[in-house]
């Protein structure tokens, strides 16, 4: 009866099954279960408390007391009582409550914060939803200067805040992790400056004071991003320096994690492309050749026994990947394709495009 | 339910699961509840209420199983407090139903489309086929997590696909009047 059905119906299945949490958001997740499992060891029961755990979207009832530890990275914990501090998560720039948003409940989550790889975590994943605010909120009616401004000083505070806590790692812990945070943040703000860019050019044919306080808020990060490099850089000396004696290893292990990466990207361009318009699609595919293209050139500085610049395009290559995925999402949510310098390199230089994809899930 | 691996007795034990579980359990919530964030929401307080259970002194057979089970628990609260989603929210977020005029007559049948086909059903349909053809568990497995008796999981599946089939069909017509209706003017 069902049979052709059915087939297109497992068809549609195995398709759907390529959403997937992307790599930073499973590591965040996972290092908030941790925290989680710490406060509550195994083998000892908890007396009386029901709830420790409790996102904003699926809180039974207000929420003050049952929470009982940080939530790093994407999740929401609505602390006051009641409906409003419930409507203040939800404000965008220009509504009534984004400043309660900024100061009251996101506040209460830094402090909640138990490690400082959670605040680290946090705080990157707090400024990086200033970001997605303003490119969301700009075009809407009750945007303003003072929105962006009170979004700016919100960012700079958790940029600070974030770096803080990178460099308390970095004593308490060594330089990888340091190292990870500080590319990760710097893809994400390089990726938010290009969609900026991309929001200024469409509200200057609005409004133009709009795409001002988008501008200033957009040469802020692009100012902000030369600091996270160079301590990027530094994070990167140092491990180069701790791993002097066993570079290959470590060029072998950052090879294996671009690859990884790319592969993980591929798959969520391939998941999200009928929400993509074409051009996004193609630029996707485009980054990840040149992906692809950087992660080749690592290996020939391997073969080379070239091992520190070998490490650093791998690197670059988990950078593009990054930018990608947020590439994608953001012409998902906003309708805006992202440029690529290094892609407009590689198309002006002749080079062949041609990804096989099906060789990067071999 | 028959055991399918160690039990996460452990806290590695535990957080092994979370690295193999996590990606099907964030796709299942992601298909019901249509936003990513609440989807990871949802997984995250699926696994922490799996660890609570457990530490509670409680064992878990089917650690899978029990997290989905838990994951749609959550979902069904939070629907309860929450106005559902309408056809046009879902749409809003990209997941239209409509067909493309311009006619890719192939691509209609697969996909996204299909998808959000499956996802204006009914919920008891809706979650049987996500379960059985996205997350690929068993029947067994079905009826454990929507807690209902084998026998009523196949009742649903076949009557989802005979609902899903007869979508389809009326699609199909209308995008052959599309179709012809977008030649007269071309």
């Amino acid at each position: 009866m069902n049979s052709s059905t059915e087939e297109e119906v497992k068809n549609m299945g195995s398709r759907a099954r390529r959403e997937t949490l992307l790599a930073d958001e499973k590591k965040a997740m996972k290092m908030q279960l941790l925290e989680f499992i710490k406060k509550h060891p195994a083998g000892i029961a908890p007396k009386k408390d029901k709830r420790v755990f409790v996102p904003l979207f699926f809180a039974r009832r207000p929420l003050m007391r049952n929470v009982s530890y940080a939530l790093a990275g994407f999740a929401v914990i609505v602390v006051m009582g009641g409906g409003v501090a419930a409507a203040a998560n939800r404000a965008m720039p220009g509504d009534a409550l984004y400043p309660v948003k900024l100061n009251v409940n996101e506040q209460v989550l830094s402090w909640m914060a138990a490690s400082n790889e959670s605040k680290a975590r946090l705080h990157i994943a707090l400024a990086k939803r200033r970001l997605e605010e303003i490119e969301k909120a700009a075009p809407s009616q009750s945007f303003n200067e003072e929105a962006a401004s009170q979004a700016k000083v919100s960012f700079n505070r958790h940029v600070g805040a974030a770096e803080a806590s990178i460099k308390a790692i970095g004593k308490e812990r060594g330089s990888e992790i340091s190292a990870e945070l500080n590319a990760g943040f710097e893809s994400v703000l390089r990726a938010h400056v290009k969609i900026m860019g991309n929001v200024i050019e469409k509200e200057k044919k609005r409004d133009e004071k709009k795409a001002e306080a988008v501008k200033d808020f957009q040469k802020n990060v692009a100012d902000r991003i030369d600091s996270v490099a160079r301590s990027r850089d530094e994070y990167q000396e140092k491990i180069f320096a701790y791993n002097s004696s066993n570079m290959q290893s470590y060029a072998t292990q950052k090879r294996a994690e671009a690859q990884q990466r790319l592969k993980e990207t591929a798959e969520f361009v391939i998941a999200k492309k009928e929400n993509l318009s074409q051009d996004a699609h193609q630029s996707a595919l485009g980054n990840i050749a040149v992906a692809s293209n950087l992660i080749a050139q690592g290996q020939e500085r391997m073969d080379a026994q070239e091992y520190r610049a070998a490490v650093r395009l791998f690197q670059k290559a988990i950078n593009v990947s990054q930018e990608i995925q947020i590439g994608v999402l953001a012409n998902e949510k906003l309708n805006i394709n992202l440029e690529s310098k290094e892609l407009n390199e590689l198309i002006e230089r002749g080079e062949g495009l041609e990804i096989n994809l099906k060789k990067l899930f071999k | 339910m028959q055991s399918q691996e160690p039990k996460p007795a452990s806290e590695v034990q535990f957080l092994e699961a979370y690295d193999k579980h996590s990606d099907a359990l964030f796709r299942y919530c992601y298909h019901r509840v249509f936003d990513r964030e609440k989807a990871k929401d949802c997984v995250q307080e699926a696994f922490a209420r799996t660890w609570r259970y457990l530490v509670d002194g409680n064992t878990i057979e089917n650690i899978r199983a029990f997290l989905y089970r838990t994951a749609n628990n959550i979902i069904i609260d939070a629907s309860r407090k929450h106005k559902p989603s309408s056809l046009d929210t879902i749409m809003e977020k990209g997941f239209s139903p409509s067909i493309d005029p311009r006619g890719k007559t192939q691509d209609y049948l697969a996909g996204k489309e299909l998808i959000s086909i499956v996802r204006t059903l009914d919920e008891k349909y809706r979650d049987v086929i996500i379960l059985k053809y996205i997350e690929d568990l068993s029947t067994k497995e079905i009826s454990f997590i929507l807690n209902e008796t084998e026998n009523n999981i196949y009742v649903r599946i076949s009557r989802g696909l005979k609902k899903i089939k007869k979508i389809l069909a009326n699609q199909e017509t209308q995008f052959n009047k599309n179709k012809k209706e977008h030649k007269k003017h071309e």
